[in-house]
């Protein structure tokens, strides 16, 4: 029961955090429960149907089907995340100061809302679909449900609600003017993070073999599968032996992200008029 | 920047990559292993340094499996009843641990010589 709690909630703390950090960018957005509550729901069926896919995914592309497949939901995921960033560097004033009237702030809300519904979507398909296949598993092994599987599943999933709680609230507590800011960044260090473990994925399936040897190894200082250094995965997109161009990604998602966002920023309010 | 300038830069960097992207490599060894009662059969593997690997996994068990490594750095789930195979890049001699994720008392390992 212990393994299958620890397992669990390995598999969900990533996904915790992610759901945590759109709440807390999505703060000034009306209707976003909504939005964030269909994020999570689809990313549950999609985990279901990925669990009861896994082999048709497995065989596809001469085997490299999972590769493929988590590559390009990452793909998906980093696009999402840089488009609410640069929308937010376009409309985040105009959203914050209610300088739109009332209607037209939702209808404008509601697409970054979709890019990060989207986002939730994905976190939670990509864990919750091993969590499915790995509590599936027992129960197929031992021939049925058992108290303890049930019992460990639910505490993993309860801690992971509580990791989506504290990070939110925790973000909250960062002073309104600075909020914004904030989730940005953090935004865009999850994209970056993202798109270097999409381009691991390419390398795995070799689709991606240029600059793949191994920067460095900080394995021993701090290994990626720790609880630390998997929150710092999630977050900042920490690897204790990265490749060539996974960092290469990295870096030049960060880089793009700031061009866009400098780029699509409206002039700064005369200072007559503030 | 003049156009031909350009052209000539970009046509070093992609010279660069398919220079880097066809390395003069040995030939790729194909190991295997199958999960059967819960243990890898076999639960070590050999193989020679500096060599392309591919590992096959079979599942024989009832149960998913992920096939995982941390110095190997391959994370991948094998369904139950299900056959994968990972890329591993070649490896310089020493031990390589591999595990069942979803059942971590099941270990193996690659000696590299």
């Amino acid at each position: 029961m212990v393994a299958a709690l620890i397992i669990v909630f390995r598999e969900v703390i990533e996904a915790g955090l992610i759901v945590g950090i759109v709440m807390a960018a999505t703060k000034a957005v009306a209707h976003r429960e909504q939005w964030i509550a269909g994020g999570v729901i689809a990313g549950f069926l999609g985990a279901c149907l990925v669990a009861v896919f896994i082999g048709v995914i497995t065989e596809a592309f001469a085997g490299m089907g999972q590769e493929l497949f988590n590559a390009s939901v990452l793909g998906v995921a980093v696009v999402m995340l840089t488009w609410h960033n640069v929308w937010m560097a376009r409309h985040g004033r105009e959203l914050a100061t209610e300088m739109l009237e009332i209607g037209k702030a939702v209808v404008a809300g509601s697409r970054t809302l979709f890019a990060l519904a989207v986002v939730v979507g994905i976190a939670i398909l990509r864990e919750g679909s091993e969590v499915v296949l790995f509590l599936y598993g027992i129960v197929a092994s031992e021939g049925g449900w058992s108290a303890s599987i049930l019992f460990g599943g639910l505490a993993g999933l309860a801690l992971g609600v509580l990791v989506s709680a504290l990070t939110y609230l925790g973000l909250l507590r960062v002073p309104g003017r600075y909020l914004f800011a904030v989730t940005t960044l953090l935004i865009a260090f999850l994209a970056a993070g993202m798109a270097a473990q999409g381009i691991g994925f390419l390398e795995q399936a070799n689709v991606v073999t240029v600059l793949g040897a191994v920067l460095w190894n900080s394995s021993e200082i701090l290994s990626d599968s720790s609880l630390l250094g998997k929150v710092l995965h999630t977050l900042v997109g920490y690897n204790d032996q990265p490749t060539g161009m996974q960092v290469l990604v990295y870096v030049a998602t960060l880089a793009l992200t700031y061009l866009l966002m400098k780029l699509v920023a409206p002039p700064p309010i005369p200072a007559h008029i503030r | 920047m003049s156009h031909r300038f350009r052209k000539t830069i970009v046509g070093l960097i992609c010279a660069g990559m398919i220079g880097t992207a066809t390395p003069s490599v040995a030939q790729q060894v194909s190991l295997s292993t199958t999960i059967k009662n819960k243990t890898f059969q076999p639960s070590t593997l050999k193989t020679a340094a500096n060599t392309p690997i591919t590992i096959t996994v079979h599942n024989a068990d009832g149960a998913t499996a992920e096939f995982e490594s941390r110095t190997m750095r391959v994370e991948k789930v094998v369904p139950a009843g299900g056959t994968i195979v990972v890329n591993v890049k070649p490896l310089a001699p020493g031990s390589y641990r591999f595990f069942d994720d979803f059942n971590p008392s099941n270990q193996g390992v690659l000696v590299v010589e």
